[in-house]
């Protein structure tokens, strides 16, 4: 236990220095000498004069009142004082050694900045990230692209097989074929197109370097040929931007950011793994997604093609989203069950709400907000887009024929499937055709 | 420790003995635990690295020899800078390896795989690495009585040598372990420094083995008999299991009684094998302990299976309990846990022990943080 050191005033006190040169501890009496600490050994001779500006306390964290450990940072020596007299002197001579929240608030200062560069770091990732990726994906040889997409392309055939039964050949050459009516003429690579099985997923995506990938849910849910030229323009828009490989060095840069940022094997995990399953997931920003609406419509009419294709189909998700957002799934279901098509938005008997106008542009209102809010541009307003690009046009071309359209939504069926759909197939109706 | 200056035991004359104190307690550690918490969610985790300079400082002033403590100089900043170094030096290049692999090479074609195997074999030098950089910070950034601790040694080193022991281990199925545990601590034993007073560490693998060979087999025992015996000692206390068949399983899950057995068969089976685990770690922790000496003073350790398994569990709900921000709190525990049953026998001649001719490493573990490896 401590002694109290004998003699203790204000003019000096005894203490316990290292040297920092051995391990031996060192009786020292120690005084303050105008703007220095005056260290001498208790032979009298001064072993160490320490300007008080440069002292600091040895870093602690919760610190004992009673004793004071100090040093001239980044040296080895280090003094120890509990003398109470000399302290307050010493204090008062240096005020900077008192212990006080100073400490607290330096850490609040610096967490504050902290907060404030972490803000500063995910509006510059949010920001900045596009600004790099854009150009890079724009300037980025196109061979080079193509590869990682065919890369890509077998990485995805693991997680989604393709429908590449024989019997499906007709299907996809009937898809294949409306990509190169589609494709604008001066984009001089080719579009390959893909159908897969999509584990339940409705979509239809992009690879780099120019495939366009259909998953057999998509299929399925496109309801005319119309719909699928629309869906297919649109993806042919993002490859002949190239907007997919921007997406992806994106996402890559978000996520490789983002997980440096919390560090831990996760964040090695996520660095060193890019997985293709995330293309899936890939968004564009809205401005892409906006730029490839208008490039579908305008590649559709350039064919003769109708882009009311589009407005159907968004206006068909409008309703579908809507009713699962305000149903239960349990209703949907019943719904189903009774045999009522889901995107028709209501069940036997209920009134149909996507028809109250008042309740109609209520629901645009919040929605268009969480748009905002969201990438995508709002389905109305793409279809009301689509709407008026068609004017009161009626003389559209049909993108598939019948028996087109037919062998592409059998193309990922059985051979039972097949049959029994070839059955109950309805052709689209004939006012669709050119008089 | 209580306040005032120890005066060092005869100061200036021959050696002293070494008496070890910790005296960390719960309600500063919770203090700090919770405000790092909250600084580390508003700063997106970034004040992490402030945060465990913080905690080290706590545990380190808290921790004593011969009544005065160790302190820790380290910074946050240190730690926040070798941080983005090593985003920018294994993170980055790691990440364009990856890219290249995964995007341009052709899939299963021998520049990936090849390219993939490499690759993880960097990366577990790499794990080895930065453990040994990290230690290497934090002892230069420790000081008792003014000396600097101090390792030497190549990281590099240490990060092909524990690839190397993992693979043996794989190849033998565990049974190489305590071989490696018992080089990979002579290794950093032997490079730890106290000043220019080097440690030394005489252990063998052998008695380890034997003891390893002892724990593996009770285990295996333990395992296919442990479950049987105690749903028998269980249907002799009344509590049976509703259905024999291993296979009803959901039977079983919905009648409180059989589940009351399921929990203490497995439950108990579970506690036993942790704490044969617990009896060999004490084992290897007393035996690497009394083979450790400096200078004149030879080290030794009692720890004992139980109260290790003590510490373990108590951790893990810790840890568990408070999501995370209790970890502190835990290895405070350790550190007491550590220096209360740490002694030494002979003497340590400090007035020649000097500053250690080790350079310094200028910057923290970021590596380390990286890779998601925390010593303390």
């Amino acid at each position: 236990m401590a002694r109290d050191v004998d003699g203790g005033t204000a003019a000096g006190a005894d203490g316990l220095y290292n040297d920092g040169r051995t391990a031996r501890a060192h009786i020292v009496r120690v005084r303050i000498a105008g703007d220095r600490l005056e260290i001498v050994s208790a032979a009298g001779e001064e072993i160490a004069l320490w300007p008080l500006a440069e002292i600091r306390r040895v870093p602690e964290e919760r610190s004992d009142p009673a004793v004071l450990r100090l040093w001239r940072p980044g040296e080895d020596a280090r003094l120890t004082l509990s003398d109470p007299a000399f302290m307050r002197a010493l204090y008062a001579a240096a005020p900077h050694l008192v212990p006080r929240r100073t400490t607290r608030i330096g850490l609040l200062l610096r967490s504050v900045g902290l907060a404030a560069a972490s803000a500063g770091f995910l509006a510059g990732i949010y920001f900045g990230l596009p600004l790099v990726a854009e150009p890079f994906a724009t300037h980025l040889p196109y061979g080079i692209e193509r590869r990682i997409g065919e890369n890509l392309v077998e990485q995805d055939a693991m997680v989604r097989p393709p429908c590449d039964a024989p019997e499906g050949e007709a299907g996809r050459a009937a898809l294949q074929a409306l990509a190169d009516r589609l494709a604008p003429p001066d984009w001089p690579h080719p579009i390959r197109t893909r159908i897969v099985y999509g584990d339940g997923f409705e979509n239809a995506y992009a690879l780099p370097g120019g495939t366009v990938v259909f998953t057999a849910e998509m299929i399925d849910f496109l309801a005319d040929p119309d719909e699928v030229a629309h869906v297919l323009a649109h993806e042919i828009g993002h490859v002949v931007r190239r907007h997919v490989l921007a997406a992806m060095v994106e996402q890559m840069g978000l996520v490789v950011l983002l997980e440096s940022l919390a560090g831990g094997t996760g964040g090695v995990a996520g660095v060193i793994l890019p997985q293709s399953s995330m293309l899936i997931g890939l968004s564009y920003s809205r401005e892409a997604e906006r730029e490839a609406d208008a490039l579908a419509i305008a590649y559709l009419t350039r064919n003769g093609y109708s882009p009311l294709g589009g407005a159907r189909m968004f206006e068909r998700l409008l309703a579908r989203t809507r009713m699962e957002t305000e149903r239960s799934p349990e209703e949907i279901e019943a719904a189903e069950e009774t045999g009522r098509e889901v995107h028709e938005g209501r069940g036997p008997g209920e009134p149909d709400r996507r028809l109250d106008p008042k309740d109609t542009e209520a629901y645009d209102k919040a929605r268009r907000f969480t748009t905002f809010l969201s990438t995508h541009p709002y389905d109305r307003d793409r279809a009301e887009i689509a709407r008026k690009a068609a004017g009161d046009r009626a003389d559209f071309e049909r993108p598939l024929s019948a028996e087109e359209f037919a062998a592409l939504k059998a193309t990922c069926l059985g051979e039972k499937e097949r049959k029994a759909l070839n059955e109950i197939f309805d052709p689209p109706p004939e006012a669709h055709r050119k008089p | 420790m209580d306040g005032g200056i120890d005066r060092p035991e005869s100061p200036g004359t021959g050696g002293v003995p070494l008496r070890f104190g910790q005296t960390g307690r719960a309600l500063p550690i919770v203090g700090l635990a919770v405000g790092n918490a909250l600084l580390g969610l508003v700063t997106l985790s970034l004040f992490r690295f402030w945060a465990r300079t913080r905690v080290r400082r706590y545990l380190w002033q808290t921790s004593f020899i011969n009544g005065e403590p160790l302190d820790y100089s380290g910074k946050g900043s240190e730690l926040f800078v070798s941080f983005l170094m090593a985003i920018g030096l294994f993170i980055a290049p790691a990440l364009l390896v990856s890219l290249f692999l995964t995007l341009w090479a052709e899939p299963g074609g021998a520049l990936q795989v090849l390219g993939w195997m490499a690759a993880s074999g960097l990366l577990g030098v790499l794990y080895g690495y930065a453990t040994y950089r990290q230690r290497g910070y934090i002892l230069s950034r420790t000081h008792w009585r003014g000396i600097r601790f101090a390792q030497s040694g190549s990281a590099v080193g240490y990060g092909l040598a524990l690839l190397g022991y993992l693979l043996l281990v794989s190849l033998t199925f565990g049974l190489f372990t305590p071989v490696m545990n018992n080089r990979l601590v002579r290794r950093l034993r032997t490079n730890t420094w106290f000043g220019d007073a080097r440690f030394a560490y005489d252990g063998k693998a052998l008695p380890l083995f034997w003891r390893f060979l002892a724990a593996i087999l009770a285990a295996i025992v333990v395992i296919f008999t442990g479950p049987a015996l105690l749903t028998s000692l269980m249907a002799e206390a009344g509590f049976e299991l509703a259905d024999a068949d291993p296979e009803a399983l959901g039977v079983l899950l919905e009648d409180p009684a059989s589940l009351i057995v399921l929990a203490v068969a497995g439950g108990g089976t579970g506690l036993v094998l942790l704490l044969i685990g617990a009896l060999y770690r004490a084992f290897e922790l007393n035996y690497m302990t009394a083979h450790t000496s400096i200078g004149g003073v030879r080290f030794a350790f009692r720890a004992t299976g139980l109260s290790l398994l003590w510490l373990w569990v108590g951790n893990v709900l810790i840890i568990a309990l408070t999501f995370g921000i209790g970890l502190p709190f835990a290895l405070v525990r350790v550190m007491r846990y550590r220096l209360h049953r740490l002694s030494a026998e002979g003497t340590l001649e400090l007035d020649a022990i000097g500053q250690a001719g080790q350079p310094v490493p200028r910057w923290g573990e970021g590596l380390a943080d990286m890779l998601g490896l925390m010593e303390i």
